[in-house]
């Protein structure tokens, strides 16, 4: 009789949590959560069991960003200007890029509008899955508000451009603002009309019983007060300004990474900056600003290059020529040098960082393991390498506590190696989604 | 007098700089490398402790445990050398230069007068362990120009190019296609190129050819050129192999996305492919399709198509064909010695050999593993870049 219990024993475990790196570990996964964790475990009787000697394991991958379970006309999605636009209302859910994102370890994913508006709507956090109906597993919804703070206008930018729009989206938060005095107001009014209603009404009840009178002055006075509209897409923004919904801005130069911290500051947002390929030159900003990054090593690169990344261009995606570059300038040697050693840096610093593939194309979450083995081959540590696709990026996306590290009562999401986790040359031999093999290396 | 006196200090300091220099400069000239793991891509394969001799740019001498010429020594025990990479299409430093769009054959172009060696790209290649580069003219036109084989540098004074006159780059590539002017069409862009061949062949060409007597598709129908044709897809691939075929030539294939499903054609032909590199977002079956066209015997190497892919993609597209089944030594061979020989230039550059160029990257761990850094890159025996310690 096969039973739902899997014991996992003698491997080398990269926990990503408390118990640090398990030589010699075992993990016993019932109903798809991880019931046990440790080195040293009792085989229980009614489970099955797989020796994993010489192996390793890892958390199950968490990619921060990717264009899954979109269809792919949808890539250039252009709507309407709405924060409210739910990703989770407009999903391809037999996207077959699934199956092969999971081959490579990588078992929960950010998903989000693509978009080239400003407001580009609400992302989710899913698992790499799509059931036999159709039904993803959702870990949270309305799990970030995209914004994007550098539109390309005729595929132009400028900075006087930036600057429009940099104020043309403090304007929404603005009248946002303006919005919940509004409401505040209208339910300060409404108390005041009920309670005045009430009075009224108490008064009339005792004038009825003696005797009535000719005038009732208050109730000339307070009229019924006007209930305002409701509009999804303030309230989306104030649940924003209360740090109920981080707000992850899409920016790449240093300027534009300042005036997102900017609005953080003005109207109390949770910021995750993504891309923000010049990073290096305001970390010290972003240390005190207390933000989260989603970068890539391979972004670093795009200074060179062209809005949605050279890549994008070469697939036909945005045809642009070289008056129409992003960065209209040529970085020179110092300040390249400069973003090769700040990852180091970075990874001392302490700011909380997760690996974002270079572009927002589904199978470019396929090589996170790839993305942070070059992290550490620009001077990261292995910790911070391993953790920027597993634990630190589970924690920015606000699901830490179901994925992204192995410890009792989380998703048994793990994934099975030959060899070291960063090392791009072991190959992954098994990947466990809910305590299930969802792929396994064939013999 | 107090000039004079300042004068004694400043020439003893010149004196000694320039004795550094010229010391310096003198271990440059001779010197063993020793310890290292040595990939090299050559006949003698994988090399474990074995003794680089290196004189005069040159590797001399490789082997082990001998005697050795009293010459300064590099140790790199624990690490791995792998020769400099061949980047077999590249547009490194001219993206916007390596483009002459005013006629649809611009065949007079020749494309290493455009080599920029302080452009941040070139130092980019280098660190990445990319050492000689075919720099070719874009797509966009039929034949676009003269490719140039060059020796990566920084030095603007000293640029060492290995071949300038490589390849005839002709594109059947969706990109030549436009709607605005002859050629709109695949069909159109391979009448157009066999009535401009008749034309030249007859002597009665009344264009830019006549300015210039070096035309490159001359030299073509001459023998002297071989062509270079970028076609990605089955149809394009197909359209190029029986135009080699009518105007009996050898050529190679730039992109060659689906070549895989013409190999017999290929081999009859005597084709070679470079392949695009496999960035992140390309499908899965392209490292697959690429795998099969090596293992089954056609000369087909990866290039970097740099700015439009990062330089690491050389490495990363090895890495995917480890993935897909073949050893190391096998996968690197794509992107060191095949591109050497697709090029013509495997005589100097390419693998680590004795009498070739002493291109080499010195890495921390294995050469496919991403993880592991670059700590030096040698052109000509001279080190070009040398990471923090």
């Amino acid at each position: 009789m096969p039973s739902d219990q899997v014991f996992l024993k003698n491997a080398k475990i990269f926990t990503m949590g408390a118990q640090g790196v398990l030589t010699n570990g075992m993990i016993l996964i019932k109903d798809g959560k991880i019931e046990k964790i440790g080195p040293d475990i009792l085989t229980p009787s009614d489970a099955q069991v797989i020796d994993l000697s010489g192996k390793t394991i890892i958390p199950g991958m968490v990619c921060a960003s990717s264009a899954l379970f979109i269809e792919k006309k949808d890539l250039q999605y252009s709507g309407e200007e709405k924060p409210d636009t739910d990703i989770l209302e407009g999903i391809h859910y037999f996207d077959p890029s699934v199956s092969k994102i999971l081959k490579y370890g990588v078992t929960t994913t950010y998903i989000s509008p693509v978009s080239f508006r400003f407001m580009g709507g609400l992302g989710a956090v899913v698992k790499v899955h799509s059931g036999e109906s159709g039904k993803i597993l959702i870990l949270k919804d309305k799990a970030a508000l995209n914004i994007r703070l550098e539109r390309l206008q005729d595929k132009k930018t400028s900075n006087v451009l930036r600057l429009t729009q940099y104020h043309r989206i403090r304007d929404q938060f603005k009248q946002a603002e303006e919005y919940r005095k509004e409401w505040a107001d209208y339910n300060n009014k409404r108390k005041k009309y009920e309670d005045e209603k009430k009075k009224l009404e108490e008064r009339k009840e005792g004038e009825s019983e003696n005797k009535p009178t000719k005038r009732l002055p208050s109730a000339k006075k307070t009229k019924e007060p006007q209930r305002p509209k409701k509009d999804e897409s303030k309230e989306i923004l104030l649940q924003a300004m209360d740090k109920k919904i981080p707000v992850r801005f899409i920016v790449h130069r240093p300027d534009s990474i300042l005036q997102a911290l900017r609005l953080g500051e003005e109207f109390g947002l949770r910021i995750i900056l993504e891309q923000s390929e010049d990073w290096p030159y305001i970390l010290n900003e972003l240390e005190n600003a207390s933000v989260s990054l989603l970068s890539n090593p391979l972004l670093d690169y795009r200074r060179f290059l062209f809005p949605g990344g050279v890549q994008g261009y070469a697939a036909g995606f945005l045809q642009v020529r070289e008056s129409d570059l992003f960065y209209p300038y040529r970085a020179s040697d110092r300040a390249k040098q400069k973003t090769q050693i700040s990852w180091g840096k970075l990874s001392d610093s302490g700011i909380p960082f997760a690996i974002v593939p270079p572009d927002r194309f589904p199978l470019s979450a396929r090589f996170m393991r790839f993305y942070a083995a070059l992290l550490l081959s620009r001077g990261a540590s292995p910790e911070f390498a391993l953790g920027a696709v597993t634990s630190s990026a589970a924690k920015i996306l606000g699901v830490a506590d179901r994925v992204g590290s192995l410890e009792e009562g989380k998703d048994a999401d793990l994934v099975v190696l030959d060899g070291e986790p960063l090392n791009s040359l072991s190959k992954i031999e098994m990947v466990f989604r809910d305590g299930k093999a969802a792929w396994e290396r064939k013999r | 007098m107090r000039r004079h006196k300042l004068s004694v200090p400043l020439m003893s300091i010149l004196l000694i700089i320039v004795g550094i220099c010229l010391f310096a400069g003198g271990t440059e000239e001779a010197y063993l490398i020793k310890g290292a793991k040595v990939y090299t891509s050559g006949i003698q394969g994988v090399l474990t402790d074995a003794t680089l001799f290196i004189e005069n740019g040159r590797f001399k001498k490789i082997a082990q445990g001998e005697e050795w010429p009293s010459v300064p020594v590099k140790n790199y025990s624990g690490k791995t050398i792998i020769p400099g990479m061949v980047d077999a299409h590249s547009y490194v430093s001219g993206y916007y230069h390596l483009l002459e769009n005013t006629e649809v054959f611009t065949s007079d172009l020749i494309t290493a007068v455009v080599f920029d060696a302080l452009d941040p790209e070139v130092k980019l290649a280098l660190e990445s362990g990319i050492t000689t580069v075919n720099l070719v003219p874009r797509n966009e036109n039929l034949v676009g120009g003269i490719s140039s084989i060059l020796k990566l540098t920084r030095d603007f004074n000293n640029i060492s190019v290995l071949k300038k006159r490589s390849f005839l780059k002709i594109s059947f590539n969706g990109e030549v296609i436009r709607p605005d002017r002859a050629p709109t069409s695949l069909m159109g862009a391979e009448n157009l190129l066999n009535q401009e061949m008749e034309t030249i062949k007859s002597g009665l060409e009344q264009n830019r050819e006549d300015i210039f007597p070096q035309n490159g598709l001359r030299s073509m129908l001459e023998g002297n050129l071989p062509p270079m044709i970028a076609a990605s897809s089955l149809a394009e691939i197909n359209t190029a192999l029986q135009w080699l075929k009518k105007w009996l030539m050898d050529g190679v294939i730039v992109g060659g996305e689906e070549a895989h499903l013409l190999i017999p054609y290929l081999k009859q032909n005597n084709v070679s492919v470079l392949m695009s590199p496999i960035l992140p977002f390309y499908p899965e079956k392209w490292a697959k399709n690429a795998a099969h066209l090596i293992k089954q015997g056609i000369p087909a190497a990866f290039v970097s198509y740099m700015p439009e892919a990062d330089p690491l993609s050389l490495r990363l597209s090895a890495l995917m064909l480890y993935h897909q089944g073949l050893t190391q030594q096998e996968a690197l061979k794509t992107i060191t010695l095949i591109p050497a020989q697709i090029l013509g230039v495997a005589d100097s550059v390419g693998s680590i050999e004795e009498g070739k160029h002493a291109d080499f990257v010195v890495l921390e761990g294995e050469p496919l593993d991403l993880g592991s850094r670059i700590i030096a890159v040698y052109v000509n025996g001279r080190a070009v870049f040398q990471g923090k310690k």
